[in-house]
């Protein structure tokens, strides 16, 4: 056994080492991990009114309504990044006014009877991304489903020109179904 | 061939057609370059468009990680032929989608993305190209594309051009051909010149100028060397004819001299020998071998010691001989003559003399001249002049021989002897004296004759008389001497030599007085011999003459005894017989009746006998006067000419007819007369007609002894340059050619009863005219032909 068979053994001690310390702290499932990214994506395919922003360096805010499933993976997947010059905030909302104060806002399930309750007082320029039927019914925009292991989500266009929101044909043309 | 020796009209069109065609290549190549270099760029930039179209479609597959519609985006590449591979990559660099041409074997695509990189060759170009999403990088696209296109587009662009090239070359082939005539024409027909002019040499052509270009100053110059080299060449040509011509004239001069030499050389009747110092022969001409007799062979064989000894063998002096020839080869130069004597007895003169060429003496000509002959002469003159001197001695004349100036050169023992006899002064009896001076200056009484002798001499020595002679007397004390002198010239073309001889001829001068006396006698008897001649002639013409006399008396007895003058007698009977009834007789009797025209016939007939009586007596008459002339003539033969009168010349000859007319007539003679119209001559008239009397009677006796049926006998006068001249001619016996010389000799005749003195005396007789009388004849049976000419006065 040479030097180098016992580096690459030092090494598989140590991951799996790491792994049953996070393991340990906070279990977050690879779906959660991926909706991240695909939140953080879809601000790249959505145009908000020019009303959306207070200014041009402000911030695209992602609100995380109620319960946040995503633990630090969102925080993580936005960190130091930048959509056309815009930092992205990452939010943790609870009330109407809160909500109103992002781009994005993520309903996870369990969350759709908040959500129902302050919809209608959203206004315009406001991306409502959900992951349930329940939270499709209530007229989000953007729905997350699963389809197997591979993740992809529903548009609701007529939801989306209610908001005020141009929604990218890019985004469009990956969208398992549009609701017009 | 190669190309530096085709005709310079292929050359101008191979390099109109290359330049042409390397312009066209170059152009087509810089085309297909750009073509090339434009289609790469644009290549570049429609890649990196495409490849911006599919990252840009791809930017939300990989947002979303959906390769699936990534692999849709990129299938959408299919109807981009040129496009073999293409594919997406993550942020990772991990292959996320790709795309492959399903007919290309040779897709591949790299593991591994490379930053916005952009790679060509020959066969395809890749593209890499970052997905910029937002400001951020997501992925690569890559693109690989083949290069088909562009080898299509480069093998269309090849088959234009070589189109294109093709035609170009057609056209500039056509072009070139048409316009390459405008150096080529001249430039050929230029070398056309020149070829012809090398050919044929004839420098009379001229290439035509059709430019005024530089060919056009090319063919100038040309032209212009080629006038000149015309010119020269005439010149030359004139000069070679003038060379040749005096070539010829030399060598023709040469020749003509070389064969006058040999010639001269071979006429000569001298040997001629030509050898060098040596003594070797070098030339000899044949009359050498002859006079040497030497074998020609010997001569050809040029052997000089064989020649040497055959000469010897011939003379008397051989060891003089060969001592001579011993000498010729030492004395180089020197001329010399000496004889050699044969044994033979020929004797040579031999002349030697040296031969030069420019100036130096190369050998000796020898020349042999056989003087046998001349030895001989002078042999026989040496003897000819002691007989010459024997005989003058002999002779009892006096002879001395006179030069061209009158001095004695020679005299002879009489002359000597009658020096000395006659006490002559001088020396040598006048020998080396001047003969001329010696008679110019005499003394004493014949001074006279001096100097008609001398001048007499000086005719002879002038030539202007052949000889001059004198009598003269020389009387001594004691005797009457007489001398002639006679001077006479040597004959031939020598110097003036005159001899002088004084012969004494006394006794001849008394023999002359002799014989004069004598002859005195003779004349006188030849005088009566002659007075007996004229009588014979007189009594032959009277004779003649009496002849027909007889024949006309005898003609008119007859005539009378045959008259009619009896018929008459009986008319008168008749008459008187019926006296008493002469009107009844004449009425009534039958004769009665007849007698007036028997009457009348009578009296014409009578009338004619008359007549015709009348005639002949007339005749007789003419004849009777003639012998009266004659006999007049006779006595007038007495004196020394004859009665002369002017008369026609015509008449005489009818006369002379007349006179033998009757004998004319029997023998039935035909007499053609043939005369020229002469005016009247001035003639002794009856010497003339005894001439022709006797002439014709002649002929006409030729005539009568011939058997001829035609018997003819011409008379012609006719006058000429102041004499006239009568021909009588006869087709008669003639006369056999020994008798014409003696036919007028005194005494010759062929005639039984001749005397031989008619023809005699009518020469005579013409002589004394101033005439003559010749005669021709063809011989025996051929007739005669006299002629009488006579001077007119």
């Amino acid at each position: 056994m040479g030097p180098s068979s016992i580096m690459r053994l030092l090494a598989i001690l140590f991951f799996m080492a790491a792994g049953g310390i996070s393991h340990a702290a906070e279990v977050i499932p690879k779906e959660y991990k991926l909706k991240a990214a695909f939140l953080y994506n879809f601000a790249k395919f959505v145009e908000w009114p020019a009303s959306a922003y207070s200014d041009a360096g402000s911030p695209v805010v992602i609100g995380v309504l109620g319960r946040n499933p995503f633990g630090a993976e969102l925080s993580n997947a936005v960190k130091d990044r930048k959509i056309n010059g815009r930092p992205i905030e990452i939010k943790q909302v609870r009330t109407a006014a809160e909500a109103r104060g992002t781009q994005m806002l993520f309903v996870s399930a369990g969350e759709e009877r908040n959500f129902g309750a302050f919809k209608n007082s959203l206004g315009a320029g406001i991306l409502p991304v959900g992951e349930s039927a329940l939270f499709a019914n209530q007229g989000g925009t953007i729905i997350f489903n699963l389809e197997g292991d591979k993740l992809r989500f529903e548009i609701n266009m007529a939801a989306a020109q209610r908001s005020n929101l141009k929604i990218s044909a890019q985004l469009q043309k990956l969208a398992t179904t549009i609701h017009r | 061939m190669t190309f530096r020796n085709r005709p310079i009209k292929h050359k101008l069109m191979f390099i109109t057609m290359m330049t042409s065609c390397l312009a066209l290549l170059l152009a087509c190549s810089a085309f297909v370059i750009y073509e090339q270099f434009v289609y790469r760029e644009k290549l570049s930039q429609e890649l990196n468009s495409i490849a911006g179209i599919i990252g840009d479609s791809c930017a939300s597959s990989l947002s979303f990680d959906d390769p699936a519609s990534a692999e849709k985006s990129l299938q959408s590449l299919g109807h981009q032929k040129s496009i073999i591979a293409a594919a997406v990559y993550d942020s990772q660099g991990s292959l996320f989608a790709r795309y492959l041409r399903p007919e290309a074997p040779d897709a591949f695509i790299p593991p591994v993305p490379r930053q916005n990189e952009y790679h060509i060759n020959r066969n395809h170009a890749e593209r890499f190209r970052d997905i910029v999403l937002a400001g951020e990088s997501i992925g690569t696209v890559y693109i690989r594309h083949d290069m088909l296109e562009l080898h299509v587009l480069q093998r269309n662009y090849m088959t234009i051009a070589g189109v294109i090239l093709l035609v170009v070359s057609a056209i500039s082939w056509v072009i070139s051909s048409r316009l390459q005539r405008v150096i080529s024409e001249p430039v050929a027909s230029l070398a056309g010149v020149v070829d012809h002019v090398t050919r044929t040499k004839d420098y009379s052509v001229r290439a035509a100028k059709q430019s005024e270009d530089e060919l056009g100053q090319l063919i100038d110059g040309f032209n212009e060397m080629i006038f000149q080299i015309q010119h020269r060449d005439a010149a030359l040509e004139l000069a070679r004819n003038e060379l040749e011509h005096r070539v010829e004239e030399r060598t023709s001069a040469l020749a003509s001299s070389l064969s006058i030499l040999n010639a001269t050389l071979e006429s000569t009747a001298d040997g001629i020998l030509a050898v060098d110092f040596s003594g070797k022969i070098l030339s000899y001409n044949s009359q050498y071998a002859l006079m040497w007799r030497i074998p020609p062979d010997v001569l050809d064989r040029r052997n000089d010691a064989e020649v040497i000894a055959l000469a010897s063998s011939q003379i008397k002096d051989p060891e003089r001989f060969a001592h001579r020839i011993g000498e010729l080869s030492i004395s180089e130069g020197g001329e010399s003559s000496e004889v050699i004597e044969f044994l033979d007895g020929r004797i040579f003169e031999r002349h030697i003399k040296p031969q030069r060429v420019d100036g130096s003496n190369v050998g000796l000509v020898i020349n042999f001249r056989d003087v046998t002959a001349r030895h001989k002469t002078e042999a026989i003159l040496r003897d000819s002049e002691n007989f010459l001197s024997s005989a003058l001695d002999a002779l009892s004349a006096h002879i001395a021989i006179i030069d061209e100036r009158g001095i004695i050169v020679k005299t002879n023992a009489a002359w000597d002897r009658f020096a000395r006899d006659n006490s002559y002064r001088g020396n040598h009896y006048g020998l080396g004296e001047c003969y001329l001076s010696m008679c110019d200056s005499p003394t004493g009484d014949f001074a006279e004759e001096g100097s008609l002798v001398a001048a007499g001499i000086r005719a002879v020595m002038a030539g202007l008389t052949n000889e001059f002679q004198k009598e003269y007397p020389c009387p001594s004390p004691t005797e009457d001497r007489w001398f002639v002198v006679r001077a006479t010239r040597f004959g031939g073309g020598g110097p003036v030599r005159v001899v002088v001889a004084h012969e004494n001829i006394t006794a001849r001068m008394h023999a002359e007085a002799e014989l004069e006396k004598f002859l005195r006698a003779q004349l006188e008897n030849s005088r009566r011999a002659g007075m007996a001649e004229v009588a014979t002639s007189v009594l032959h013409n009277v004779g003649n003459v009496l002849n027909s006399v007889n024949v006309a008396s005898s003609m008119l007895a007859e005539r009378l005894r045959k008259s009619k003058l009896t018929s008459l007698s009986k008319v008168a009977d008749l008459v008187r017989d019926h006296e008493g009834d002469l009107a009844a007789f004449f009425t009534g009797d039958p004769k009665g009746r007849q007698l007036p025209g028997f009457l009348s016939k009578l009296a014409a007939h009578l009338s004619v006998e008359r007549e015709s009586a009348l005639s002949e007596l007339a005749q007789l008459q003419d004849h009777i006067e003639h012998i009266k002339e004659i006999v007049n003539m006779q006595q007038g033969f007495a004196k020394v000419s004859g009665v002369t009168e002017k008369l026609l010349v015509a008449d005489l000859v009818e006369d002379a007819l007349k006179l033998n007319s009757s004998s004319l007539a029997r023998h039935e003679i035909v007499v053609v007369r043939d005369y020229q119209d002469i005016p009247p001559v001035t003639l002794e008239k009856h010497k003339v007609l005894q001439i022709l009397v006797n002439l014709v009677r002649n002929a006409k006796q030729a005539c009568e002894e011939t058997h001829h049926v035609e018997k003819t006998l011409t008379l012609q006068i006719s006058s000429d340059d102041g004499r006239v001249s009568f021909v009588v001619s006869d087709n008669g016996v003639g006369i056999a050619p020994e008798n014409l010389t003696r036919i007028f000799a005194h005494g010759f005749t062929t005639k039984p009863g001749g005397h031989g003195f008619g023809l005699h005396g009518a020469a005579l007789a013409a002589g004394e005219m101033g005439g003559s009388l010749t005669v021709r004849s063809d011989g025996s049976g051929h007739g005669a032909s006299f002629t009488l000419e006579l001077p007119m006065q």
